[in-house]
């Protein structure tokens, strides 16, 4: 189905289910649990709190279903709540957040060039090749790996889609700040994955 | 005032400062631009010394390319699918929940 379709259909369930019809929301549940779920699995890293956030989610667009006018798109109204449950459960965890870690990026010469660390082009192969179990989990490591805002903003834009201003709202970050941190986070992923192209080149 | 051909930097001399705009970009200069020039947010003055930077950088074109192809990627394998049993949890507690409420 395309997307037009299944906005489409999602706006046919919400006026339905506007209007008091429950099979109607339980049918946007079902369309968008996965993506919520995941949201907060990535977020949190945590089964549990995911599951958690995945309800109180669902709960929270309930409750305000009469408000949602369906300027946006039900799923990226959704996927708003979810990171703002997310979020907030990630700052009542972060009591004592350890000092920000120093991220890798690439190495330079004195004078700022690349030429003496020639860079592997993997961007066709990674478009191309069915994702590798073995690189997936490297990429999930080096996700894990990064500081908690940083890793937070790379997930709202890069995996889920969100807007600077949509994450500025949801953070209380300034757009600068939040593009700093994208640029690094994705500087530092980039790096984990051409270590893990290069370790395969090396074996062959 | 030299050019360094290898790294298409015109340097300074001491002593004789050249405006900003003069001097061209070195990798560094251009992967710390990379967001701004995906999100087409450079001014066609910057984005033009970033592409002149790259014409002549094939280790910063491949960085490019590699930057460009991270997010896809890192979307790809940070997927998720819902496990059934939450699934069927989260279904018994909104109707729980719905019920409740009305």
């Amino acid at each position: 189905m395309s997307d037009e379709a299944v906005r489409e259909e999602d706006r046919e369930l919400l006026s339905r289910a506007q209007d008091g019809d429950v099979s109607a929301f339980e049918a946007l549940v079902d369309a968008h649990r996965d993506k919520v779920y995941g949201l907060a699995l990535r977020m949190t890293r945590s089964e549990a709190d995911a599951a958690e956030i995945t309800q109180d989610t669902f709960l929270s667009a309930y409750q305000h279903l009469k408000d949602f006018r369906g300027d946006a798109a039900f799923g990226s109204w959704v996927h708003r709540i979810a990171a703002n449950h997310a979020l907030m459960r990630l700052r009542h965890r972060r009591v004592a957040q350890a000092a920000e870690q120093e991220l890798q990026g690439p190495e330079f010469t004195e004078r700022g060039s690349l030429a003496d660390y020639p860079q592997t082009d993997w961007s066709r192969d990674a478009e191309e090749k069915a994702l590798d179990a073995e690189l997936g989990t490297a990429i999930q490591q080096a996700s894990d790996r990064l500081p908690e805002g940083y890793r937070e903003v790379f997930l709202l834009k890069d995996v889920e889609g969100l807007s600077y201003e949509q994450i500025a709202e949801a953070t209380g970050d300034s757009i600068p700040a939040i593009k700093s941190r994208l640029h690094r986070a994705r500087l530092a992923l980039r790096e984990a994955i051409d270590a893990f192209y290069n370790r395969d080149s090396r074996e062959l | 005032m030299k050019r360094d051909e290898a790294l298409g930097i015109i340097e300074r001399n001491e002593g004789a400062p050249q405006p900003a705009e003069v001097r061209m970009y070195n990798c560094k200069d251009s992967i710390n631009l990379l967001l701004e020039f995906l999100d087409g947010e450079m001014s066609p003055e910057d984005a033009q010394h970033l592409r002149e930077h790259l014409r002549g950088c094939s280790p910063c074109v491949d960085f490019l390319r590699t930057y460009r192809a991270t997010p896809g990627l890192c979307k790809k394998a940070l997927a998720a699918k819902m496990p059934k049993e939450v699934s069927e949890k989260l279904t018994e507690f909104l109707r729980s929940k719905i019920k409740s409420a009305s």
